[in-house]
């Protein structure tokens, strides 16, 4: 039963389709740890960075992510939608595929994404065939327009990125979720697989994580229980939760047939 | 002739060309990406773009990120 939801259960961003809704961030882990976290991650979707090359042949991260995973470069660095262009241009230049998360900071202390720039620089991604995935902080309005300027899915943040404080936008990102007719992946902030279980029960559509799983204990067993929470809290979310009652009990038990 | 490679004042041969430059420092050619005076150079262009004094190019590959 469980196998059939997930069979046919798919996510599609801008027409490709996955099995996993686990996003790999692929920062602060040693080159040759990568590939088991993204097996252990049963992740197929793995962010990237775009910085100058250092001279002298050394290992690149491109040698240690298995064949078929899909690359999401990210914008890091750009502090407006001018910079995010150029990166993302570049990114693609390397050839390996079309898609691109955005994200604009020009504030370094919280690392807050600029939605008026992030919403400038998807219009352009968009209309030059990128697969636009925009970092966004989660708000109503610059959703709609990331959506009317054709990005792919929404990724707000669930709490500043690195921090893995956890769902401190929960609200928030509950409304995107049912006013946004995208999918809704949770990014940044996300501390523990419980969160990530949280955030699937209330239908996102995916999870992005990076810190949680490199600065844990055991990166490998970290990835594998993220796996394992975010398809819990899919399954759950397309069980449908039970209700909760707003007071009182109710009992789980039969009220009659007592002993005497 | 002097250039500017990656914000780095470098000397190289009159007349080198881009797939030359980025073979010398060691890099693989489809792990990069180059931007050149501020234009990005598709990759089967690298062997004939030829590089003048005072260029600037940015030679950028993927790293771990979030």
């Amino acid at each position: 039963m469980g196998n059939k939801i997930e069979k046919d259960d798919k996510l599609i961003i801008g027409g490709h389709s996955f099995d996993s809704r686990f996003i790999l961030g692929s920062g602060k882990y040693s080159l040759d740890l990568i590939q088991a976290a993204v097996e252990h991650a049963g992740a197929q979707i793995i962010t990237l960075a775009l910085r100058r090359a250092n001279q002298g042949g050394m290992a690149n991260i491109l040698d240690y992510i298995p064949e078929g995973v899909t690359l999401l470069p990210n914008t890091s660095g750009a502090r407006n939608a001018e910079e995010a262009v150029r990166i993302a241009r570049l990114s693609r230049e390397v050839g390996c595929g079309d898609f691109v998360k955005i994200e604009i900071m020009r504030d370094s202390k919280y690392l807050l994404p600029d939605n008026t720039e992030t919403v400038k620089a998807t219009e352009i991604l968009v209309k030059e065939g990128f697969v636009v995935m925009p970092y966004m902080y989660p708000d109503l309005n610059a959703a709609r327009d990331l959506q009317s300027a054709g990005a792919a899915t929404i990724m707000p943040l669930a709490a500043p990125i690195g921090s893995n404080k956890g769902l401190c936008t929960k609200e928030f990102i509950q409304i995107l979720i049912d006013e946004i007719d995208l999918p809704i992946i949770v990014d940044a902030g996300i501390g523990a697989p419980s969160q990530a279980c949280e955030a699937m029960e209330m239908g996102a559509a995916a999870v992005m994580a990076n810190t949680a799983i490199a600065t844990a204990g055991d990166i490998i067993q970290m990835a594998e229980a993220f796996r394992l929470a975010i398809q819990a809290g899919r399954q759950a979310y397309l069980s449908g939760l039970g209700r909760v009652m707003e007071k009182g009990a109710s009992a789980s038990s039969p009220l009659t047939g007592f002993l005497q | 002739m002097e250039i500017t490679v990656n914000g780095e004042k470098v000397f190289c041969e009159e007349g080198i060309t881009l797939e030359s430059l980025i073979v010398q420092r060691g890099h693989d050619k489809r792990q990069i990406a180059v931007e050149w005076n501020e234009k990005i150079v598709p990759k089967q262009e690298y062997s004939t773009s030829v590089i003048q004094a005072n260029d600037v190019i940015e030679i950028v590959t993927f790293m771990g990120g979030g």
